[in-house]
């Protein structure tokens, strides 16, 4: 592995400590992302287990939005 | 904008009677469950959208825009999806070649399995040949790509069991990690908190890092209460 590859490595490991300096921020950025209005206008279920549990009762397929609270 | 737009609309909240929605937010809360589902199921980029069977199967990948009429769209094909992989199950070979194709493009067959599978399976047809090909050529590139990361990894922790590491503490940074990525794959308890044991020493001084690498032993222990 080159440089080049090996410092993507090192850049992700500086920018997860440094997720880490702001601390409880990422808690109240999470608390803040699940108070959102569209969460609660389609009813998104949270918990992953749950989802499947759902879907195996109601013989419904689970759709899934991957997105994230750390940052816009 | 995806929440504010498409997610808040009436129209998407009557097409969700259809489907079970669920929510994962990526949020580097170590406490948070599941923090590892985006990178398991294939996101490499957000806003991430599949759909999947109640066994969590990654069975229809949506692509941008996201519009109730995409969602629709990607709904029907996971249906078709699941009704090809009940007939392959009862020894339909054209919906096994099918439910290959369908696989590969969703990421979740790697190259080698799939030409093994093919060779029992019947000629594609026209439409279904580019897909394939495709499919098949962006699997052999991960797969090279992974093999090469493992080769890396492997030549790291030669070079680390022999004493020989970089001084450099950015380029140590990337070695550590790339030991540390490919050990917890392996399960190789040894190498991982070999290279992690390096790591916390060179960031002692940084609070910060203190969550990072109880994760990170806690991952460790995990792997040695599971046994290699």
């Amino acid at each position: 592995m080159t440089n080049r590859k090996l410092l993507p490595l090192a850049a992700a490991l500086v920018a997860v400590l440094g997720a880490r300096a702001i601390g409880g921020e990422l808690e109240d950025k999470r608390d803040a992302k699940l108070k959102e209005a569209f969460i609660q206008k389609a009813g998104w279920v949270l918990d992953y287990t749950k989802a499947r549990e759902e879907a195996k009762k109601a013989g419904k397929p689970i759709l899934v939005y991957f997105t994230r609270s750390y940052s816009p | 904008m995806l929440e504010g737009g498409t997610l808040s609309s009436d129209e998407f909240a009557k097409f969700a009677e259809k489907v079970v929605l669920f929510l994962h937010v990526t949020t580097h809360v170590d406490a948070d469950p599941d923090q590892e589902l985006f990178e398991e199921k294939g996101g490499d980029g957000f806003p991430y959208m599949v759909y999947m069977d109640a066994g969590g199967n990654v069975v229809s990948k949506m692509d941008r825009p996201y519009t109730v009429e995409a969602f629709e769209g990607a709904l029907g094909k996971a249906a078709t999806y699941l009704e090809m992989v009940k007939k392959a199950e009862g020894g339909d070979k054209a919906a096994g070649l099918e439910v290959l194709i369908s696989q590969l493009e969703n990421g979740a067959l790697k190259a080698d399995e799939a030409k093994k599978k093919l060779a029992g399976l019947p000629k594609p047809s026209a439409e279904q040949e580019p897909r394939l090909n495709g499919a098949l050529a962006n699997a052999e590139v991960k797969q090279v790509m992974e093999d090469q990361e493992a080769a890396t990894a492997k030549k790291f922790i030669e070079m680390l069991k022999a004493k020989r590491t970089p001084s450099d503490k950015e380029v140590a940074q990337g070695f550590y990690m790339a030991i540390m990525n490919y050990a917890e794959k392996q399960k190789d308890t040894v190498s991982f908190e070999a290279a992690l044991g390096e790591l916390e020493k060179m960031f002692a001084d940084n609070p910060n890092a203190k969550g990072f690498f109880d994760a990170k032993r806690k991952a460790l222990d995990k792997m040695k209460e599971g046994g290699k």
